[in-house]
């Protein structure tokens, strides 16, 4: 049980420290340019990725 | 913590994006449900398989019926939404078959990592980085398995109709479930409510993601970004050289902080979500062995890996892809099948 929370603090911290890190080095997000809250009706075409992109052919 | 999740919405809302905040509580509530019913698509095909218990396959089932029912209509309704279209391919093929496998020696599937590593399950903690890495390095080879062989992507909604792909997959979906109960002895429960429950509300939540995100439920694009912008940073990765993570849209996401990116937020909820149900229960975990502890974390990294090549886990994979209409997913669960049945003699090799 000891293992376990030992495990999960440092996995939660070491996620932490990475968003941190991760947030200090990415470009600033520009809120002027905030999608609409659904994507749904807004008429612009979803631009994330997801699993099933694919490379260049 | 519950404090810490409020916060971090607040973070959200007011820093990042008001869409990227509903995903992010999107994403608790698939946690949340995942854990709180134990909804681990690994768990259901081991039992299907090995006790001819058909109970998770049907909750899956009913998940799927669910899930098609919504998205399909959605996408007919809403054209800037997008399916998750992934190609038939070798890639794919072998893909599902090992990702099937692995995830039955690692004891959990994309999603089941995540809810476990939530609730705090040691091995699943520790093959998190290892299912990232595997995943980066996936997505930065997929070009090359491609080149094996690939058709196009096939979204049978295009050319079928949307009310026919739904009827027809609704079709192959109770026939499946009718062939569970002849195979299992008819004499065997077919339901259980934290299945069915699991099931039901997964199907919404997913739907609800269509909905705000724009694209399908996935799991292991936000892992593989993750492992790519560290592989960046320290300068031995050039995502410009590289075909998969070279393309516009993946550059520019590599250069945002992942709280933009909608697979990493969903993500980060259902570790939020699992982490709070995780709290209130006192599960004991099976102690592993040093072997053991090695084979799991090898496996982990090869789901990760072989989740890139099969376009998806299966989330992004087979439920994203059956319910949205790609031929892809159909291809997926029984290649993942096939895959389950050789890692279950594995799992019971080495003991797990």
């Amino acid at each position: 049980m000891k293992n376990k929370s030992i495990l999960s603090t440092i996995f939660w911290i070491s996620l932490l420290i990475f968003f941190t890190w991760d947030w200090g080095q990415s470009k600033p997000i520009n809120l002027l340019n905030e999608l609409p809250a659904l994507a749904a009706g807004s008429g612009q075409k979803a631009v994330g990725g997801h699993c099933s992109n694919v490379g260049k052919e | 913590m519950a404090t810490a999740l409020v916060a971090f919405f607040l973070f959200l809302v007011w820093s990042v994006s008001v869409r990227q905040a509903l995903l992010y509580l999107i994403g608790i509530g698939m946690g949340v449900t995942l854990t709180s019913a134990r909804f681990g698509f690994t768990t259901g095909w081991r039992q299907l398989a090995e006790q001819k218990d058909p109970r998770g396959a049907i909750g899956q089932i009913t998940l799927l019926l669910i899930a098609t029912s919504i998205s399909i209509p959605l996408l007919s309704t809403f054209p800037e939404l997008t399916a998750a279209l992934g190609p038939p391919s070798f890639s794919l093929i072998i893909g599902a078959f090992i990702f099937g496998m692995s995830m039955q020696i690692a004891d959990g599937c994309g999603s089941g990592t995540l809810y476990k590593a939530g609730s705090g399950t040691p091995l699943n903690l520790a093959i998190l980085p290892l299912f990232a890495l595997g995943s980066f390095l996936g997505s930065a080879q997929l070009n090359d398995w491609l080149s094996f062989g690939q058709m196009k992507p096939v979204s049978l909604v295009n050319i079928l109709g949307s009310w026919e792909t739904i009827v027809i997959t609704w079709a192959l979906l109770l026939s499946l479930g009718f062939i569970l109960w002849i195979w299992t002895g008819k004499s065997k429960p077919l339901f259980e409510k934290r299945w069915i429950y699991g099931g039901i509300v997964l199907a919404l939540l997913a739907s609800l993601n269509l909905l705000v995100a724009g694209q399908p439920w996935g799991v292991v694009y936000g892992f593989g970004l993750w492992a790519a912008k560290v592989a960046v940073s320290t300068g031995w990765f050039d995502p410009a050289a590289n075909p998969f993570w070279g393309q516009s849209g993946n550059l520019d996401i590599l250069g945002q902080s992942v709280f933009l990116d909608v697979t990493s937020i969903t993500n980060i909820g259902i570790l939020a979500g699992a982490q709070l149900v995780g709290l209130r229960s006192n599960t004991e975990h099976q102690s592993l062995n040093l072997q053991q502890w090695v084979i799991g974390l090898l496996a982990g990294f090869v789901m990760g890996y072989s989740s890139r090549l099969a376009f998806g886990c299966n989330i992004g994979g087979m439920l994203s892809g059956i319910s949205t209409g790609s031929l892809h997913g159909w291809i997926w669960m029984p290649m993942a099948f096939l895959g389950t049945l050789i890692g279950i003699r594995l799992r019971k090799r080495y003991a797990f």
